[in-house]
């Protein structure tokens, strides 16, 4: 069953998942031990915990990927908290440079949402540390997020967002489980304004990619080789678009070979002819 | 065209302190500047849409390393002995639904070259090669050469400077009616401004973000009134039903609005891609009836058909030949790539 958009989260704690759990009204899969997995009933948002750290960023990331059936439609976040070189804490950072420590690797992320606010850069390191006086924000999972999730999304698909949770001041030692889920459900507000940009775009990305409508039924009339099926999808696209009005599958009811059907297509479409006007 | 606010803007390390890019920086000063080591560093690297970044494309300030003025595609000419082209910037601020450079580019946004210095010392280099044979410059061919001059001062650079290469010829190709900075300098006689045109009812619908005809053709007139001469192209001809009495249509408004002693050049050309360039295209705009064709595949570039597409130069060489001298109208047939 197709949904008209999919969002997909990857949070590192439990605490910070909660709230956005909550708010989208999402269920836990108990039958998944590796990771907690959760999902609402459409199925069309999916969010997993990852866990602390680069390798359970990327391992979760892979594993939501593949048992989500995410495509090149879904849209990916990756929310928590992070240290920064100031407070206040609360204040939500839109991340557009990640470098990561271990490997001094540079991403450039460019998410294609255009609600505007605050950007930084953040530096992914491996173990907690206390905040830099420059102006970065510090977690442990972004980078690897984000370097995982490229590889099967375009890199406008993928939003990094990070809430300011320690500071010089204030440091991660006295981050608990409460203060970080009070600091996901503050920005909760602005969480759904990027996710409902987000949905939008998923959904323009679901229909520019899907099949056109009446491929599957067309296919299904009969035998075609792998190499039909491409330029049958093809042909389809094309009569559809210019031929709206008319009803495919009645037109090629006489025809029983996937040549005949394809000949066909291809006939219509070379005697169309544009009109601008 | 309002231009869009930049609200990103990549500076590479090298180019940080360059005049240029303080300049062209300081106009867009709510933007965020990041720096990076390379353009390729971002620009045009795998897993990422052109699509989803033309709705907000980043500036990008760079330094173009190696060759900047490179040898025209064969076939690509308006009478000159030699042809380059020289690309001072990447992709465009309009959305053309022919234009190869979504196919090109994986990214939507603007590269700007800022070290103009290199692009004038090779042009003058080239100009001196074999001084006696006519040379001709193209500049727009990965860009417009004019929309975006407000923030690169691209022809307030150039234009004076090029002036003075009179062995050479020049050849500024736009769909832009930004010709503010041409009216405040005299004409530049080795300088054409070239229009790329198509008939009102394609480009309406296919000349996304870009002025219309009217305004394009007027700002012609309003140039050539001041001396400047122009150039018309017919490029890429688009195919369509009534396409010849739609081009024919066209031809009569520009000759008719346009004097013929300030027209150097009339040029029209086909529309190809090469294979790989139009399936990227198609992935990315499947909806396009642009691209439905008729086309047909020949030697790796898909174009229209053989016969359709010598019937449209057929008849824009006859056309035009009506209109203006034959030796001022060149088909240009050239590969893009």
């Amino acid at each position: 069953m197709e949904y008209s958009y999919s969002i997909r989260f990857v949070v590192a704690l439990e605490a910070e998942a909660e709230p956005i759990i909550e708010d989208y009204g999402l269920k836990r899969i108990h039958e998944i031990n590796l990771f907690k997995v959760y999902r609402n009933n459409l199925a069309n948002y999916w969010l997993i915990v990852s866990g602390i750290g680069s390798i359970n960023a990327a391992t979760a990331s892979i594993f939501l990927y593949q048992y989500s059936n995410a495509n090149k439609s879904s849209f990916w976040f990756n929310i928590g908290i992070a240290g920064y070189f100031t407070g206040p804490a609360g204040e939500i950072f839109l991340v557009d440079k990640i470098l990561d420590e271990v490997t001094c690797q540079t991403h450039f992320p460019r998410s294609a949402l255009t609600k505007k606010i605050k950007r930084d850069e953040l530096l992914t390191v491996s173990k907690p540390r206390e905040p830099l006086s420059t102006s970065h924000l510090i977690d442990m999972e972004g980078f690897s997020f984000f370097d995982v999730v490229n590889r099967f999304a375009v890199r406008e698909l993928i939003t990094v967002l990070k809430v300011v949770s320690d500071f010089p001041s204030y440091g991660y030692t006295k981050i608990t489980k409460n203060i970080a889920r009070n600091l996901i459900s503050n920005i909760l507000p602005d969480l759904r304004e990027f996710v409902a940009e987000a949905e939008e775009i998923s959904h323009k990305e679901l229909i520019r990619l899907r099949n056109p409508a009446s491929y599957n039924e067309v296919i299904s009339k009969t035998e075609f080789t792998q190499t039909q099926s491409k330029i049958l999808e093809k042909l389809v696209r094309d009569w559809e678009e210019v031929f709206p009005e008319r009803y495919l599958i009645k037109e090629i009811d006489g025809l029983k070979k996937s040549s005949e059907i394809l000949r066909k297509l291809s006939s219509d479409l070379n005697n169309f002819r544009i009109d601008w006007l | 065209m309002a231009l869009k606010v930049i609200d990103t803007i990549y500076i590479e390390e090298e180019i940080k302190e360059h005049p240029r890019t303080i300049d062209i920086s300081s106009k867009f000063k709510d933007a965020r500047v990041l720096t990076i080591g390379k353009f390729g560093e971002l620009f045009n690297k795998k897993s990422q849409s052109f699509r989803l970044q033309k709705r907000n494309p980043a500036l990008i300030l760079a330094k173009k390393a190696g060759r900047c003025v490179l040898p025209a595609p064969k076939g690509f000419g308006i009478g000159g002995h030699k042809n380059y082209y020289f690309s001072h910037m990447y992709n465009c601020l309009y959305d053309c639904s022919y234009c190869f450079l979504q196919g090109l580019y994986a990214s939507a946004d603007y590269v700007v070259f800022v070290n103009y210095e290199d692009f004038l010392e090779e042009i003058i280099e080239k100009s001196e090669e074999n001084p006696s044979s006519v040379k001709t410059f193209f500049s727009g061919y990965d860009c417009d050469s004019l929309a975006f001059d407000k923030i690169t001062g691209f022809a307030q650079y150039f234009l004076p400077r090029l002036r003075k290469i009179e062995n050479c010829e020049f050849e500024l190709r736009t769909k832009s009616i930004n010709i503010e900075v041409l009216k405040s300098m005299e004409p530049i006689k080795n300088c054409i401004i070239a229009f790329s045109l198509s008939p009102d009812e394609v480009a309406k619908t296919l000349d996304k973000k870009a002025p219309n005809i009217k305004r394009r053709l007027d700002a012609m007139k309003n140039l050539t009134d001041q001396g400047w001469n122009v150039g018309l192209r017919f490029d890429p001809l688009i195919y369509s039903e009534d396409w010849d009495i739609m081009y024919s249509k066209l031809f009569d408004k520009c000759f008719e609005i346009i004097d013929n002693n300030m027209i150097h050049s009339v040029s029209f050309g086909p529309l190809r891609f090469p294979k790989a360039m139009y399936k990227k295209i198609k992935i990315d705009s499947p909806r396009e009836k642009l691209f439905i064709g008729p086309f047909e595949m020949n030697n790796g570039t898909v174009a229209y058909k053989n016969d359709l597409e010598k019937q449209m130069s057929d008849f824009c060489q006859d056309q035009l030949s009506r209109k203006i001298g034959k030796e001022k109208i060149f088909h240009c047939v050239s590969d893009v790539v």
